[in-house]
């Protein structure tokens, strides 16, 4: 391993994180309220309560079987397409608004205050 | 011999020295002349002589021939045999014979001139006392020589006289047919002895003259004479035959076939005919096939070198040097060294090495990868002079290298992954290819300097390159760089500065080139280079519009690469095919990138060019802090993304899902899937609960041992509400249910706790409770009766009948409703009696008590039943309404108030037994009166048990109780202590009965267990019955093959398997067992039992036990009897084996005796082995004891002897 040759915007990346700042900037992402309160973990899982529920509307064998597969495999269909089951809106319910993570995340993070943050962060650092 | 007379030198023969002829026959040759005068005069002729017949025709010819040659030479003395002669003989013909040997004769060649001189020469008169002569012509008168000798000389005569002169004969020859020597040809020694007069024969002389010896009978030969004698005696031969048929010339015999039968024929002889030798004739040989050539020699096996080789010893070292195949081992590996140690080892597989020498460079010491191995074995054997010198150990290590040698001449050594050759050091090879090698090395060395002082020249003209590229900063670089290769030398190559585009494509990495055009004209492909190139690392290979790119990870590889195929490269050229030097160039990686901004200075040069990231990627480097900054807020960013996604994936999304999966959060379903899981088990109740009420109704026939002795009775008053004759009700499935949710003693209280009922809160049992009190007093009943009856009769439409008639009616009631505790006691209602009595008996109490409660209900139907039993009949006589059960005046009959209680139907059957009683109220005594009470009631007590129990008994029996039970007088308890007989005891105990039809001990606990585990199993899915999933099987023939099938699986797979496992043993005889089970007996203690019905003839179970040998069994028979073990469970096989099943067995041992056994064993053989087996001799019944013959030999001894409970009819008493 080649200390010498590491890139320096990497070393510095590297102490940013070493120094928590990485962390906290990604749980403030996370607990943003976007809205009534509810940041984009309880949206999330609203929606997946209603996925889950249609599903198992349809099969009822899902809850008594296997449950940790069935788990899995409804995970993995979520996730699958830039998380295009959130984004679906099949029921009338109104409670579990459309989710696009994938905007979301990109938003957040393109978001200049963070941007101006993260400089200053970084120029306090070194 | 008498002496050696000289002879004259004068002979005549002497002259003539060239005819060769044996000693003897010089001495002889004047007798010839005798002899022939000896014929001459006696005019014998030839013929005539018998014994001499062979060659006597020829002998004539010769003898003429003979004479004539005798005569030309010898002029004196023959004239008168040549005058004779002389027109007889032919001088061509004589000498024509002479020339050479005649075939049918001797080697002996006849000498005329010696016969001539033999006649010539008189003077030897000395012959004729020469008794040598007679000796050697005797000696040798079988044979044909002499015999041709003496035919000579006979022959001589022709009918005149061959003699010269009659004086002559003493001399010449004294004897009538004079010997002819015949002459040798063969031997030079005799020649020189036959003119040697010294050396001649001597003559014979006679010793014993005596003329009768020789005038004796047989004695044909004169030798003095010289004359056949008794020659006038003789005849001819062929005159005197009778038979004509034998030829004159002589015959032979041979054995003819002709016609089928061996006989002997008569062949003449044909003494003309010169024969012809046989040999010649036979059958020439088949004509062998010709053999074709060989194309190859044959192989024969190696001689090893051994004490009688000749020839230099053969070598006992081998060398071991590195194949110089290039596929195998390229010139690069070699660098990577061979542990000699390992290639030792491996050799040694061929025999001990005595010693390994590994050689090295004397000019760099580096290994030559050159190897001796010397076999030998290290010991110290004295050199065995037997052995050429050599000794044993030596002998061995000339054939292990031998065989080393040899076993890689046909194939590759590969040791350690390279590839050797092995040749034997045979005229010290090694040394010449140690020259060789050295010098190979030598020469490559000063190769490899050359080329390192050309890549150095190459390397400087490189770095000149790139850092004159460095400066310059334009986009034009390949014109600069193109006029800087100019400048540099002609033996560089040139080095191209490719377009960035280029450098882009190859990831700004390091790559080898080779020109577009070139490659394309030789159709150079990706695939070919990937070939050739292998032992590099490269990582791709493209092929792009400029030419054709290597890409290494780093310089120095490429470097390296570069600098090893420069030159030597060769690549299949599909156009010309043939392969072609590739011109490679090396393409260095373009100086790295710059970020956005401008020069500047800051950089320092030595960073670009020095440093490679750490994937080869060029280090970044900023010019500001601002980019440094952004660069690194883009990193974080990016980071921070993977980061939210991850989480949120994991944090989120996951557990949400697995939460909502809850069961629980879906109540409804939940309640659903519990319904159906409700339904599901009722059914299989209802199920299990049918199938063991379908057994029950069959175990309903027998007795049920545990209610024999009444431990559990039932509630009086259930038994009181079953007092109706209508009691036939039909058992539903619904009563099953009830029954079996009820308590385990099924509704039925112990004995003890009888006195519980009035505790109950059951308003029926209530009712029964207050019934059973006033059951025990009787008399008021009675009174109670009396009463009721009176009232009855009195008034029908007193307010007591309407109640009556509820009585009746209530009673009928509860008795409909409780017919489900009929059902419950079921087998148990024979049990007690019924007591339509006590019906009126309880009348007036559910008369009070249904005040109490509302049943007043009536059921019209029960009275209608009431009713009609006081109809009137149309009868011609008047019949009694109740029926008799008994008569009256039936004196044996002993009755119990029980009895008459029963016999008292109605009012006015009361009214009659008052009557007959005389019971009078007023004179009751009333201390009296309460003992009365209790006695009644203990009277009844007592003849119901009685009654219970001897229906049990004669249910179990068919019979009643024996006498000593019935009689006893005192209770058993006062009886004192004393031993019960057997006999007895089988009267009472269930387990002794002798009866074949056992009781149903068996517990059928097995089945009933399936029952619960259906109804305790949650998950299962269909309610099904349980289905028998084994397939009947009708016969027992099938069954058995199956089995046997089975068993050869089990062979087989034991057999796959390999080793003996126990674990795959299976005894056949297992499958044919019956379902048999043990349980008490009652012939003796424990004995075997049919779960099914056997047929007869039917295999039931072996016998299976410890297999031992007869002195151990008798040892053993001791051993138990003395360690108080009195059963005997030892079984015989044969008179040398026993199988004793006392510890160790099966449950055969539990069979027991009986003298009308239902089976019997038999010995049978299975897999070889001896085997004991149970058959049923005739049709088994359910639940029956198996019992066969014992067949104990008949003991003597009255204690030896053990009695036999079989309680068959026909028992002997005792088992032996």
């Amino acid at each position: 391993m080649d200390k010498q040759n590491i890139d320096p915007a990497q070393q510095l990346v590297i102490d940013f994180k070493r120094q928590g700042h990485f962390d906290k900037l990604k749980n403030q992402i996370l607990s943003n309220n976007i809205e009534n309160d509810q940041n984009i973990q309880d949206l999330i899982k609203l929606k997946i309560i209603e996925i889950v529920n249609q599903m198992v509307s349809k099969d009822e064998s899902l809850i008594f079987k296997n449950r940790g597969i069935n788990s899995a495999l409804i995970e993995s269909k979520i996730i699958k397409d830039d998380y295009k089951l959130l984004q679906n809106n099949e029921t009338e319910n109104d409670s579990t608004k459309n989710i696009d993570l994938n905007k979301f995340i990109n938003d957040s993070l393109n978001d200049s205050t963070l941007y101006d943050e993260i400089l200053q962060i970084l120029n306090s650092m070194d | 011999m008498s002496g050696y007379h000289r002879r004259s030198r004068n002979t005549p023969y002497e002259a003539s020295s060239k005819h060769s002829f044996s000693y003897h026959r010089r001495q002889q040759q004047p007798k010839a002349s005798r002899y022939e005068a000896a014929i001459a005069n006696q005019n014998i002729s030839v013929d005539d002589v018998r014994p001499y017949q062979r060659s006597m025709n020829y002998q004539e010819d010769n003898s003429h021939n003979l004479h004539n040659n005798h005569k030309s030479n010898n002029n004196n003395s023959n004239t008168k045999i040549s005058n004779n002669k002389k027109n007889t003989y032919n001088s061509s013909s004589y000498h024509k014979d002479y020339s050479r040997p005649k075939k049918n004769h001797s080697r002996y060649d006849y000498v005329p001139q010696e016969r001539h001189s033999y006649h010539s020469n008189p003077e030897d008169s000395s012959y004729r006392n020469e008794g040598n002569y007679y000796s050697k012509t005797n000696n040798s008168s079988s044979r044909d020589v002499n015999r041709t000798r003496y035919d000579t000389h006979r022959t001589s005569s022709n009918g005149t006289s061959t003699l010269t002169n009659s004086k002559d004969s003493n001399s010449s020859t004294r004897y009538f047919n004079p010997p002819k020597a015949p002459v040798l040809h063969s031997t030079g020694s005799r020649t020189n002895n036959n003119n040697d007069p010294i050396l001649r024969r001597p003559k014979p002389i006679l010793k014993y003259n005596n003329n009768e010896l020789f005038t004796s009978k047989y004695h044909y030969f004169n030798p003095l004479s010289k004359t056949l004698i008794h020659k006038d005696l003789m005849k001819n031969w062929h005159e005197n035959e009778k038979d004509k048929n034998i030829p004159r010339a002589g015959f032979i015999l041979t054995s003819d076939n002709s016609t089928g039968k061996l006989r002997s024929m008569i062949t003449p002889r044909t003494p003309n005919i010169p024969s012809k030798d046989p040999r010649t004739n036979r059958i020439p040989l088949k004509p062998t096939r010709p053999r074709y050539p060989r194309p190859t020699l044959k192989i024969i096996p190696h001689l090893p070198y051994d004490k009688h080789s000749l020839g230099p010893i053969p070598p006992n070292e081998i060398i071991v040097y590195l194949s110089p195949d290039l596929t195998s081992n390229s010139i690069s590996e070699n660098f990577v060294s061979v542990q000699p140690l390992s290639i030792k080892n491996y050799f040694k597989t061929f025999g001990s090495i005595s010693h390994f020498e590994s050689l090295i460079d004397p000019n760099n010491a580096l290994p030559l990868h050159l190897f001796l191995i010397r076999f030998d074995s290290i010991s110290d054997n004295a050199i065995d002079s037997n052995n050429n010198g050599q000794s044993h150990n030596q002998m061995v290590g000339i054939r292990n290298a031998y065989k080393a040698y040899k076993a890689y001449q046909q194939s590759d050594c590969y040791i350690l992954g390279k590839k050797f050759k092995v040749e034997l050091n045979e005229n010290n090879k090694l040394l010449e290819m140690k020259q060789k090698i050295i010098e190979q090395n030598l020469r490559s060395s000063q190769a490899t300097a050359i080329s390192n002082s050309n890549k150095d020249k190459i390397s400087n003209t490189n770095s000149i390159n790139n850092s004159s590229s460095k400066d310059t900063n334009s986009s034009t670089n390949n014109t600069s760089l193109n006029n800087q290769s100019h400048e540099s030398d002609s033996t560089q190559w040139k080095k191209r500065l490719f377009h960035e585009e280029i450098h882009k494509q190859l990831n700004y990495k390091p790559a080898i080139f080779v020109g577009r055009r070139f490659a394309t004209i030789h159709r150079l492909r990706v695939e070919d280079f990937k070939i050739q190139l292998r032992k590099y690392r490269w990582s791709r290979v493209l092929d792009i519009s400029a030419g054709i790119f290597v890409t290494f990870n780093d310089l120095k590889s490429a470097q390296n690469c570069f600098d090893m195929e420069q030159g030597t490269l060769k690549l299949l050229s599909r156009q010309k095919n043939s392969y072609i030097n590739v011109r490679l160039e090396l393409v260095e990686p373009p100086p790295f990138r710059r970020l956005k901004s401008s020069l500047s200075s800051t950089v320092s040069p030595t960073e670009k060019s020095a440093d490679s990231g750490i994937n080869g990627k060029p280090v970044p480097t900023y010019e500001s802090k601002d980019d440094l900054l952004k660069a690194a807020v883009k990193i974080i960013l990016k980071d921070l993304s993977s980061a939210l996604h991850m989480d949120i994936r994991k944090k989120t999304i996951g557990p949400a899902v697995f939460d909502t999966l809850n069961p629980e959060k879906f109540p409804n379903l939940l309640a659903e899937k519990q319904k159906r899981e409700i339904q599901r088990q009722k059914h299989l109740r209802e199920i299990a609960e049918a199938q063991e009420k379908k057994r029950n109704d069959e175990n309903n026939s027998n007795l049920d041992i545990f209610q024999l002795y009444g431990g559990y009775s039932a509630s009086n008053s259930a038994s009181r509400r079953r007092a109706l004759k209508r009691r036939q009700m039909s058992l539903s499935d619904v009563n099953d249910k009830k029954r079996k949710s009820r308590k385990l003693n099924n509704g039925m209280t112990p004995m003890s706790h009888m006195f519980n009922e009035d505790e109950s809160t059951n308003a029926e049992q209530s009712l029964a409770a207050t019934l059973d009190d006033h059951y025990k007093s009787s008399s008021e009943d009675d009174l109670d009766e009396e009463m009721e009856d009176d009232q009855q009769e009195d008034d029908h439409s007193q307010p007591s009948e309407p109640e009556l008639y509820t009585e009746l009616a209530d009673e009928s009631e509860p008795s409909s409703k409780h017919a489900s505790d009929d059902s419950r006691r079921g087998p148990d209602s024979e049990l007690t009696t019924p007591e339509p009595d006590s019906e009126y008996i309880d009348k007036k109490k559910i008369i009070e008590l249904s005040n109490e409660k509302e049943n007043i209900e009536v059921n019209d139907k029960e009275i209608e039943e009431a009713q009609s039993l006081y109809l009137p009949s149309t009868t011609a006589f008047p019949e009694p309404v109740y029926e008799d059960e008994f008569n009256i005046f039936d004196k044996s009959l002993k009755l119990n108030i029980h009895d008459l209680q029963n016999a008292v139907k109605d009012e006015e059957d009361l009214e009659l037994l008052k009557s007959i009683v005389g019971a009078n109220v007023e004179k009751s005594n009333p201390a009296y009166t309460t003992l009365i009470e209790y006695d009644c009631w203990k009277d009844r007590r007592q003849s119901i048990n009685k009654k219970a129990s001897t229906d049990t008994y004669k249910l179990l029996n068919d019979e009643a109780l024996p006498e000593y039970f019935v009689n006893m007088k005192t209770p058993f308890v006062a009886q004192g202590m004393k031993k019960i007989d057997d006999e007895i005891k089988v009267s009472y105990l269930p387990h002794r009965r002798r009866r074949n039809e056992p009781l149903n001990t068996v517990d059928h606990h097995s089945e009933e267990r399936e029952s619960t585990q259906e109804l305790l199993r949650k998950d299962s899915e269909l309610p099904d019955v349980p289905e028998n999933t084994t397939p009947d099987i009708s016969s027992s023939r099938i069954n058995r093959a199956i089995n046997r099938r089975f068993q050869q699986d089990i062979d087989a797979q034991r057999a796959a398997i390999g080793t003996e496992s126990e674990l795959l043993s299976l005894n056949q005889l297992n499958k044919r067992k019956k379902p048999v089970t043990f349980a008490r007996s009652a012939i003796h203690n424990w004995g075997l039992y049919a779960l099914e019905p056997i047929t007869a003839k039917e295999m039931v179970i072996e016998y299976v036990g410890e297999r031992i040998r007869q002195p151990v069994s008798e040892m053993r028979e001791k051993r138990y009897i003395k360690g108080g073990i009195g059963s005997s469970y030892l079984f015989r096989i044969d008179e040398n084996t026993v199988i004793d099943a006392t510890k160790r067995g099966g449950i055969a041992r539990f069979i027991n005796h009986s003298c009308e056994p239902s089976c019997t064993a038999k010995i049978i053989k299975v897999g070889g082995m001896k085997r004991i087996v149970i058959y049923a001799l005739r049709d088994i019944g359910l639940n029956e004891e198996l019992t066969y013959d014992y067949k104990f030999e008949r003991e003597i001894d009255a204690e030896e002897r053990l009695p036999c409970y079989c309680g068959a009819p026909s028992c002997k008493g005792f088992l032996n």
